[in-house]
């Protein structure tokens, strides 16, 4: 599991997560992620090359949304691959958090909050 | 044709990519569309992990077995253990998630319930097992047993 971090023009933190989501995955990214979302206000999680996801990736993806909120700031998912994007349906999750297909929509909706 | 298969699965979270591809591989070689084997992949980590990390075993060991049959479009995921039985049948469904909830817990039980077509579950005095079949709907006849 992978995270490539870029500041975008917009002002908007792109994440992108590549690889599974699954515990070993979720063990991986939690401690820089959780660092991360200390220190940023809007963030776009983009999910493009994540093949696998199941509940401890669901948790990471929900703490992190969770500590942005306190700060006042935004979590939004790009990108999912259908059976990711079947996972965050299932869950309930995907919903949640927002979830867009598309990397322009959800940096449009990272900005609105 | 019916193919079968065993794995004895350790009780340790190193072990669960291990015995993931292998059930992977051999649902590969079964002929198992990929839909189904990702929604098989799913339920046997939150099934494991749930073993591994919550498990109270009641022998010396937790002996995790995990078994695979494959009938084309079918699969079938039975997992034996002897940890205090957790009838995930009679679980109680956990809450919708929040933002402002700090329990995440559950969403293992949610996709299980979600991606199986099968499930069943029996306990006696050494063993419990879980049973998960994987299919299309259609031709499943299944549902929660």
């Amino acid at each position: 599991m992978d995270l490539v971090v870029e500041e975008m023009a917009s002002g908007v933190t792109h994440a992108a997560l590549t690889g599974r989501l699954d515990i070993e995955g979720a063990q991986k990214i939690d401690i820089p992620l959780n660092a991360l979302v200390g220190v940023r206000r809007r963030m776009v999680m983009d999910l493009g090359g994540v093949t696998f996801m199941a509940s401890m990736g669901l948790r990471t993806l929900m703490v992190a949304a969770r500590a942005l909120s306190a700060n006042g700031g935004k979590l939004v998912l790009a990108n999912p691959q259908p059976n990711v994007a079947k996972v965050l349906a299932e869950s309930g999750i995907g919903d949640l958090i927002g979830t867009y297909p598309s990397l322009d929509d959800a940096v449009a909706a990272a900005l609105s909050a | 044709m019916t193919d079968s298969a065993r794995r004895a699965v350790a009780d340790d979270l190193a072990d669960l990519r291990g015995a993931i591809a292998w059930a992977e591989d051999l649902a590969v070689g079964a002929g198992i569309s990929e839909d189904i084997r990702y929604n098989m992949q799913i339920c046997l980590e939150e099934a494991l992990a749930n073993l591994v990390l919550h498990g109270r075993k009641t022998a010396e060991a937790k002996d995790i077995v995990l078994e695979l049959t494959f009938a084309p479009p079918r699969a079938t995921v039975t997992i034996s253990d002897r940890c205090e039985a957790y009838d995930i049948l009679k679980a109680a469904t956990p809450p919708p998630p929040s933002l402002d909830d700090m329990h995440e817990g559950g969403q293992g039980l949610r996709l299980i319930r979600a991606f199986t077509v099968l499930l069943a579950y029996d306990s006696d005095d050494s063993h419990n097992t879980l049973t998960m079949g994987f299919g299309p709907p259609s031709v499943s006849g299944g549902g929660v047993a």
